[in-house]
């Protein structure tokens, strides 16, 4: 069974109410949720971040065939940021995950610590790739502000 | 706040072919006999949507007051021998914690391998995650009492 879990603590130089909005808005998580380099995020169904709602955007570049990207979205406090999240190409899903992010005021900025429980249908190498994913769009969450 | 994070994985050896061991997993009324985790405690199904992207919903607890809500997201339907699902445990308008689940079935010369991997985060504290342990920890061991039953 192809599973892992990932663990990521960033201090991002904004507010929590600052950053909250980044982690649920969907004009913002198209900025900076993106895989890497050459990937396009585009939200194709915007979705307010309330538990029960689906937000879906596609991932495009480098080659890659297109992902499309399912969030639904399951605990939106001003403390808590939880979502799973379904990645599909040509309809087949390749992988899920559970996602629990914290926030707590560090200093002028915010602590952010996630969380990320994954499950591949894709082999192994589906979650180093889904890892290098997570790190690089943590890494451009962090700089956008 | 922070969040208290654990995974859990589960192996049996069933005396039953994939395609009935994942009717138990997966039909909603097999799950209500095996699910909650001992005979005290009941889950009862609210509605359910066995498809990807449906949801289901149980209540579960105590027989006499079952206090918990239980929201179920089927993510990856693959029978019969994976499905990926999340589960949100809600009590008094409260999330307490969710966790994604698989389960993997292998055919085996005598039946069926079956691996339940459980990854949890509890947004109350420690004390959840031990909860979840011992809430499927008690669900298989309701899975073995069904299935000997058979």
């Amino acid at each position: 069974m192809d599973t892992d879990t990932l663990d990521f603590t960033r201090t991002i130089a904004a507010s929590p109410t600052r950053v909250l909005t980044l982690l649920t808005d969907s004009d913002a998580r198209q900025a900076w949720n993106s895989p890497g380099e050459g990937f396009t995020v585009t939200v194709t169904h915007p979705a307010s971040a309330a538990p029960g709602a689906r937000e879906t955007a596609l991932v495009t570049g480098n080659g890659e065939p297109d992902t499309t990207v399912h969030t639904d979205w399951t605990s939106v406090t001003d403390t808590l940021v939880a979502y799973a999240e379904t990645l599909e190409v040509e309809g087949e899903p390749i992988a899920a995950s559970f996602a629990s992010t914290t926030l707590e005021p560090a200093g002028d900025g915010t602590q952010i610590t996630l969380h990320i429980a994954l499950t591949s249908f894709a082999g192994p190498e589906m979650l180093e790739g889904y890892k290098m994913g997570c790190q690089a769009a943590i890494d451009a969450l962090a700089q956008l502000t | 706040m922070t969040t208290d994070t654990d995974t859990f994985t589960f192996e049996r050896s069933f005396d039953l072919p994939p395609e009935k061991l994942w009717h138990l997993l997966t039909a909603p009324e097999a799950r209500e006999i095996w699910g909650a985790p001992n005979d005290e405690t009941v889950l009862e199904t609210l509605s359910a949507d066995f498809t990807p992207g449906g949801t289901e919903r149980h209540r579960c607890g105590p027989k006499e007051a079952p206090e918990f809500e239980v929201t179920t997201r089927w993510y990856h339907i693959d029978a019969p021998q994976k499905v990926t699902f999340t589960e949100q445990i809600h009590a008094g308008g409260t999330t307490l914690g969710a966790s994604l689940v698989t389960y993997a079935l292998t055919p085996t010369a005598k039946g069926t391998d079956l691996s339940v991997v459980v990854a949890v985060a509890s947004f109350v504290g420690p004390g959840m995650v031990a909860d979840f342990r011992d809430g499927w920890t008690g669900g298989l061991a309701q899975l073995d009492k069904l299935v000997a039953s058979l």
